[in-house]
């Protein structure tokens, strides 16, 4: 064959280049700040607290993040997450191509062919319609996590007519506290919890592990409040970093908080320690409560709790004392032990009778931001996934569409995500046979990974939106790459606070190889559906600009700001300046006695349930977070790894002593169902108590493909084969799980050093 | 050096329709033989097989890609380092530009290949550059990684027919 023969095959080639001229011999070196740099205003993906930052960028690439003073989440500072969250957009092994499962491979078999968009997005909608045609449209589960998700797992499903719509941070993390407080003050929590910290001074945190769950703004506030000598009291089975920071540590029997919380309830009203006009102002069922708890003495809590009765007098008298600017903050992940609506109900007790809630130092009264949404035709639904704020949608179907697969088990509106994996199963109480799956990592998520994959064999359809090629991801039958935060625009993200605000994403760059942002790819897959009468835009600018002319503003403005400030009423002097009480309970006021949960069946007032113990040998296992990583999103982020690059198992000096462990050994855990994780490094320590042990959760990456996370540490997701369900929440108990450690061989991976010099290139040999 | 290009590039794209047509005709054999020099048999490979291996080389693999196919990556072990800035600059001086359809990466090796074959007859000096200091550190750096990992045989054999190729052309042996 001719040479010039061949060239006619360049319809081969790649299409990459053309020839327009030649440019500059040399390029003249600067650098990148001396350069063109385009500066926008983005929302950090770091986490999912979401600050408004500043990414600095020179053609494809974001050299330097920054938080900015307007914005209430960052107020200029970015924590290490934010730092090193770029990264990720420039990581060799993030998703470049829509991918198609090749055909008779099977699914985690991991075999994969490159496709178009189209055609991808062309094999996703036939495949959902002929589903639907056969199951119906609620037989297509919708699972998702991050800013993203509200295009995903509220809007596309609610389009679509599916209420099977479902994200972690509601049963696996915020549900219980979201269903106390809307049954206690008929108002959420909310994913940015409105405790005004730097007004407190004094501050009990139970199970709290602010200064390693670190979110932005609550550490500022946490560290002021603490500059301010606010008192701290920490009330953990573990030395946490809070804890060292505190005036008190009361090391709790794990399980027994809700005792202890009973117990102060008790001490408050009969000791006559209470804010009396608050209590008779704003509340209905003292009279109940204070029956229900005439029981619940220290000396009765302490044998529960082995906390000495007269610590739990002096700390509520020491509360009492600095009423109202004393607080009992909730916690972020609350489901626990799966009696959970009843620890948060009496938390948040304990608060009201402190006469905190809407005072300063207790909590503020949060208002989301005025925002009309984009003008669509009625959606078949309401989008019924809700958050970290709990349920959106309302309690009933319209006509025609089935109530969600895990109705009627809860009292709760919230989804109960792990309670939609069984009818993937057994076709009950009606089948799921269609997963999307967007920016949730299902094996680190939802427990009992085994059931989990089970389920996934089994599906019809199962497509992953992500950025990472995560082990779930590997499981899909199409695998579409999302654009990552720095590229793309999102939804305007509206936030509940003192002073409500909407920030705004705008993108950096383009979006590099063949990764599309999530509202392109969900437009695209609605028109294919025959949704397109829900996606009218045409561009996403079009659709913001819409949404934000609804409020007499406009997108070009916002881009000149990133951030627009609105007034709240976060006091309940300005409630009441308008005649009127912030409360949307039944009663209208602040309910110390739940009526419609004695109506549904359960106990109207919290009761304690004592923990199963751990079999003997076994211990508690106890999780909790790094300040540096996000849940099991951030373990291949070379930059954060090389800060916090492995979990550690801790145990008591003592038992560790008893099992031939030192501190720096290595161990596996071994579950009460025998499975098995690590080995994971031992931190032998009187930091927590003798009967649990505690690792950090997002550790144990299994994916061979995330080489700098994979086999680093271990995973508690994965030791987590059950969990107690709560009845009311929906919530899904997870510290009911217990190991065992056996001595292990240290894991033979690159060294730190490796890492720290050459980020990736160690790491594929 | 312009067959070079063209081979790299069309071999390095996702093996589509164009791709599995002229394998079948034998024409892509006959333009290895035409650089090596010697007759070459490419292993016979069904289409689902090649693209599934190409994925699994040079896109995404569940345990761990391989071969990722930046010429920047291979010199720097990250991207948009050094070398994927010298490149530009590279790009630059011989007058390329990246077109606006393509979803990659300047220095994806198919990209450099393309760039070679443009090159060859405008600046050969420059094609030659880009093959040597391009696409040939990123064939030493991973053609080991893809005959360690390529389940079918094909990338495997190509990767040691372009190492020959460059040889041929250039006088560089591999390193």
């Amino acid at each position: 064959m001719q040479r010039r023969d061949f060239l006619k095959l360049s319809t081969l080639a790649a299409g990459a280049l053309a020839l327009r001229g030649s440019g500059p011999a040399k390029a003249i070196k600067t650098p990148w700040y001396r350069q063109g740099v385009r500066s926008v205003y983005q929302i950090c993906e770091g986490c999912f607290w979401r600050c408004g930052i500043v990414a600095h960028a020179v053609g494809n690439r974001v050299y330097k993040v920054e938080g900015y003073e307007a914005n209430p989440k960052s107020r200029g500072r970015l924590c290490p997450r934010g730092q090193g969250a770029p990264q990720t957009t420039y990581d060799p092994d993030r998703l470049k191509r829509p991918l198609i499962r090749v055909e008779g491979s099977q699914r985690g078999e991991g075999k994969y062919r490159v496709a178009t968009w189209e055609e991808a997005l062309d094999y996703v909608a036939q495949k959902m319609l002929a589903i639907k045609e056969k199951y119906g449209s609620e037989a297509i589960a919708f699972f998702g996590h991050g800013t993203g998700d509200s295009w995903f797992v509220d809007f596309l499903p609610a389009a679509w007519g599916s209420p099977n719509a479902a994200k972690p941070s509601v049963a696996i993390c915020t549900a219980p506290r979201e269903v106390a407080s809307q049954w206690v003050f008929g108002r959420p929590i909310g994913g940015h919890e409105p405790v005004d910290w730097e007004n407190a001074r004094y501050i009990v945190l139970i199970g709290h592990h602010i200064g390693e769950d670190t979110h932005n703004t609550q550490l500022q506030d946490f560290s002021l409040a603490m500059k301010r000598g606010a008192k701290l009291v920490v009330v953990d089975p573990r030395f946490s970093t809070a804890a060292a920071k505190a005036h008190l540590w009361l090391p709790i029997k794990p399980g027994t908080d809700t005792a202890l919380l009973l117990a102060w309830i008790h001490v408050l009203i009969y000791e006559d320690l209470y804010d009396k006009a608050y209590v008779e102002k704003y509340t209905t069922g003292f009279e109940e409560l204070k029956a229900h708890v005439k029981d619940f003495t220290p000396e009765w809590a302490e044998k529960h709790t082995e906390i000495p009765a007269a610590t739990i007098r002096q700390v509520a008298r020491e509360m009492a004392a600095h009423k109202p600017q004393a607080v009992l903050p909730p916690t972020r992940h609350n489901t626990w032990y799966g009696d959970d609506t009843y620890r948060v109900m009496a938390l948040l007790y304990v608060n009201v009778l402190l006469g905190n809630y809407g005072r300063k130092g207790g909590f503020y009264i949060a208002q989301s931001p005025f925002l009309p949404k984009y003008p669509t035709p009625p959606l078949p639904l309401e989008p019924a996934a809700g958050g970290c704020a709990g349920p959106a949608a309302a309690d009933t179907e319209p006509e025609g569409f089935r109530p969600r697969a895990d109705k009627g088990k809860f009292f709760a509106r919230t989804t109960a995500i792990q309670e939609l994996i069984e009818p993937m199963l057994t076709g009950k109480p009606y089948p799921i046979r269609g997963l999307i799956a967007y920016g949730i990592n299902l094996f680190h998520s939802i427990p009992s990974v085994p059931r989990t994959k089970e389920a996934l064999k089994g599906l019809d359809l199962y497509v992953a939106i992500d950025v990472l090629p995560q082990e779930h991801v590997m499981w899909a039958d199409v695998i579409l790459p999302e654009a990552t935060y720095l590229e793309r625009y999102d939804d305007l993200v509206a936030v509940a606070h003192k002073t409500p605000f909407i920030q705004l994403r705008v993108p950096a760059h383009e979006p590099l190889f063949d990764t599309k942002p999530g509202w392109w790819i969900v437009r695209e897959l609605g028109h294919r559906l025959g949704l397109g009468e829900f996606f009218p835009w045409q561009t996403i600018e079009e659709y913001l600009n819409t949404r934000l002319q609804s409020i007499g503003f406009d997108l070009e403005t916002l881009k000149t700001m990133g951030t627009l400030v609105q007034r709240g009423k976060p006091w309940l002097e300005d409630w009441e300046k308008e005649g009127r009480l912030p409360f949307g309970t039944p009663s209208g006021k602040i309910e110390l006695y739940c009526q419609r949960f004695k109506e549904a069946g359960h106990s109207p007032l919290p009761i304690y349930t004592p923990p199963e113990e751990p079999p003997q040998g076994y211990y508690r296992l106890l999780y909790g977070r790094s300040p540096v990583h996000t849940f099991a999103r951030t373990q291949n982020n070379w930059v954060l790894m090389e800060m916090d690059p492995e979990n550690e198992v801790w145990i008591h000096r003592e038992e560790a002593q008893k099992l031939g462990l030192k501190n720096g050994d290595y161990a596996t855990l071994v579950n009460q169902d025998g499975v098995k994780e690590g080995p994971v490094r031992v931190k032998a320590t009187e930091r927590i108590r003798k009967d649990c042990v505690y690792i950090v959760h997002g550790f144990g990456h299994k994916a061979p493909l995330m080489k700098i996370a994979n086999g680093r540490g271990a995973s508690d997701a994965y030791l987590q084969t059950r969990y107690k369900l709560d009845p009311i929440s929906g919530g899904a108990g997870l510290r009911v799980n217990f190991v065992r450690l056996e001595k292990a061989e240290k894991p033979k991976l690159p060294t730190l050093n490796t890492l720290a010099k050459r980020p990736f290139d160690e790491r594929r040999m | 050096m312009e067959l070079l290009g063209w081979v790299t590039a069309s071999f390095f794209s996702p093996p589509g329709e164009a791709l599995f047509r002229e394998l079948y005709a034998g024409t892509l054999e006959e333009a290895l033989e035409e650089l090596t020099g010697h007759p070459v048999a490419l292993p016979k490979v069904a289409p689902r097989e090649l693209q599934a291996a190409y994925t699994a080389l040079f896109v995404t693999h569940p345990e761990g890609l391989p071969a990722p196919p930046y010429a920047g990556y291979a010199l720097d072990g990250e991207l948009f380092g050094p070398s994927f800035h010298r490149l530009q600059e590279l790009y630059r001086e011989g007058g390329l530009e990246v077109q606006a359809t393509w979803r990659d990466l300047p220095d994806h090796i198919a990209a450099i290949g393309e760039a070679i074959a443009l090159l060859a007859d405008k600046n050969p000096h420059l094609a030659k550059r880009l093959a040597l200091e391009f696409l040939k550190p990123w064939l030493d750096r991973f053609a080991p990684q893809v005959k360690a990992h390529d389940p079918t045989g094909f990338y495997a054999t190509l990767v040691d027919l372009l190492q020959e190729g460059i040889h041929a052309k250039t006088g560089f042996s591999q390193a």
